[in-house]
């Protein structure tokens, strides 16, 4: 049993975390950071702070902070990075699809990430470079950037011809949140499309699409996926080093843009 | 009774497709009197226009000269094999017939720039075939026009087609033989994957492009000037053999900073319920826009359905009417047809420029 607080700074957040981990065996979630053996913090110094203290800490912002602060971050080995985007249930979805052989060799991956919230538009954007190093399980050999305020277009070449297209925008006006991956293999494809997943409003006003949300599946997903790696203590997703590779591939993606160039990384063209 | 013109049209060849010639035989205004071919084409090709001339017991003239002085028609329905595209619309409009064809427009940039001289010299129409009207589509003009999204920003599009392509990659054997290309799109005639009927290969960029990029053309007017493409082979063993894409990614670069992308692909059978999943992601400076292309649409599932079957059926498609209606309109009112030679011709250059990045893993300039 292991003990979790937070130290995040919307309340709302906070309650939804310990929600959450109240769900997953072996987690208590209790209102005392201090006392608590597992801290989640959206805050970069207060996680170091912490990880000095030898708590175990989930920092849950790993691509927000500048390249310093990561590898500060980095060097504790009871600090995790939270891989939220991963848990969503649409995207494990599309791992298992993956994994489980069902498409093949993976060919093809299309995401469109519109957010109206405000979001680093940096993090949102690596948050969906990350999942394509994950969905493909290897680096990029070419990338292709156009950046404009707010919007970023990213286009990934893989070993073997995969290729992905990324483009997240977050100026999109309030309420108008949007998010499609798909991806196509050889065999077969998924398609995780919020056009396939919107309800309707109709009223005297009009007609309104309306969205069905991920929920907060996100945050249970990733917490029994901790907990299972501090209980048994088995290597899993919760680490540092996807986090560092996708941050040098973020790096790569903005010399690509500010050069207005491919950037090639090593390996074949096909 | 109608007043309308009846425009008097014949078929140069039904070799690739025949829905060109039904939808004109389907429309009100025109009639088509013949079919006509070059002599010297190959046997199959005599036969398949053979079959669609007994089919609606019209004449098949193996001489387009003849055919053209004997039947005075005036509008001439192109629909060879691709690399032929361009020669038989130039002997037409040389003639002064109007013209209807097939995509795509060709297989060199050379034979549409030769097209696009003969269309101005001889002030004829020519519609290049599209979907331009497909009900989507006109919806997502009419909101884009609607000012709803305010100024166009950045538009994509997902072009997957759910058909098979022959045997699939890696499934050649040693010591077999590479699939030969015409071979297979003439075996394909019966499932209608055949879109790339001809002697040179083709990769889907080359050979579904237009439809995707004349999308492109429609709703965001800025000229593509520079692409970054990545391609590969990543499904048919024909493809491979014949070292033509048959999946690709495409950034693409417009005037006055409007970007776009394009995923198109012939992705099997297997990973789609229907003939593919065909999407438009549209960012405007106030809002934006998610079209699939399929829609209206309505499913049907039952016992024992053929597993090939679609589940969702498009309904409301009036696209080969309305491409009829506007090639009229061009007529009667010197206007512009909605994808004429010109437009045909730049969606080949931009396909061409994405097939050169696509090999040099470099940006590309688009050459209008």
């Amino acid at each position: 049993m292991f003990t979790l607080a937070c130290n995040v700074v919307s309340e709302d957040l906070k309650s939804n975390i310990h929600l959450q981990a109240s769900r997953v065996p072996n987690l208590f979630p209790i209102e005392e950071w201090t006392e608590s053996q597992i801290v989640v913090t959206d805050q970069s110094e207060a996680a170091l702070e912490y990880a000095k203290r030898n708590q175990t800490v989930v920092f849950l912002h790993p691509f927000q902070v500048s390249g310093l602060t990561r590898t500060d971050l980095a060097s504790y080995n009871r600090v995790f990075p939270a891989f939220l985007k991963r848990n969503q249930p649409r995207i494990i979805q599309l791992k298992q699809a993956v994994e489980s052989g069902k498409l093949g060799d993976t060919g093809l991956l299309r995401i469109h990430r519109w957010e109206s919230q405000k979001i680093s538009h940096p993090e949102a954007l690596a948050e969906e470079v990350d999942l394509a190093v994950w969905l493909f399980d290897s680096t990029p050999t070419e990338i292709y950037t156009i950046k404009k305020t707010g919007y970023s277009q990213v286009h990934l070449g893989f070993t073997g011809g995969g290729m992905s297209i990324i483009t997240v925008d977050t100026t999109v006006p309030e309420g108008s949140d949007y998010y499609s991956a798909s991806l196509i293999g050889s065999k077969g494809a998924i398609y995780a499309d919020d056009h396939r997943n919107m309800n309707l409003v109709l009223k005297s006003s009009g007609t309104q699409a309306i969205r069905c949300t991920q929920g907060s599946m996100a945050i249970k997903n990733f917490l029994n996926d901790l907990q299972s790696m501090l209980t048994n203590e088995e290597n899993s997703q919760v680490d540092w080093s996807d986090i560092l590779t996708t941050a040098r591939i973020c790096d790569d993606i903005n010399d690509s843009a500010e050069n207005a160039d491919v950037v090639q990384l090593g390996g074949e063209h096909v | 009774m109608s007043n309308r013109k009846i425009y008097k049209a014949i078929a140069f060849s039904v070799v690739k497709h025949d829905y060109i010639a039904l939808a004109a035989e389907a429309h009100p205004s025109f009639d088509i009197v013949a079919v006509c071919d070059e002599a010297q084409a190959p046997d199959w090709v005599h036969e398949r226009n053979q079959e669609y001339a007994d089919r609606f017991d019209i004449p098949y003239i193996r001489d387009l000269s003849q055919a053209i002085q004997e039947l005075q028609p005036e509008v001439a329905i192109v629909s060879p094999q691709a690399e032929r595209h361009c020669e038989l619309s130039i002997q037409a409009a040389e003639k002064g017939l109007h013209v209807i064809v097939d995509k795509p427009l060709s297989t060199t940039l050379a034979e549409c720039d030769r097209l696009v001289e003969t269309i101005q010299k001889h002030r004829v129409k020519c519609l290049v075939w599209n979907r331009n009207f497909l009900p989507a589509l006109v919806q997502a003009t009419q909101t884009i026009e609607s000012g709803a999204i305010g100024k166009l920003e950045s538009i994509h599009c997902d072009f997957y087609f759910s058909k098979d392509a022959g045997p699939p990659k890696g499934s050649r054997k040693d010591g077999d033989p590479p699939i030969n290309w015409l071979e297979r799109q003439i075996e394909a005639h019966a499932d209608g994957s055949d879109g790339g009927v001809g002697e040179k290969a083709m990769g889907e960029l080359e050979i579904e492009g237009i439809y995707p990029l004349g999308y492109i053309r429609l709703l965001a007017p800025n000229k593509i000037q520079k692409v970054f493409a990545r391609t590969a082979t990543h499904f048919h063993q024909a493809n491979v053999d014949n070292d033509v894409d048959d999946l690709a990614t495409v950034t693409l670069e417009m005037e006055d900073g409007v970007v776009g992308s394009l995923c198109i692909g012939r992705i099997g059978a297997a990973s789609h319920p229907d003939i593919g999943e065909i999407k438009l992601h549209i960012l405007g400076s106030e809002g934006a826009l998610v079209i699939s292309e399929a829609r209206p649409e309505v499913s049907l599932y039952y016992k024992e359905q053929p597993p090939l079957e679609f589940k969702n059926i498009r309904i409301a498609d009036e696209n080969n009417f309305l491409l009829l209606e506007s090639f009229i309109e061009a007529i009667e009112k010197n206007s512009d047809t909605i994808l004429d030679a010109q437009g045909g011709r730049d969606i080949c250059s931009v396909v061409e420029a994405c097939v050169r990045s696509g090999k040099s893993g470099k940006v590309e300039v688009v050459e209008y």
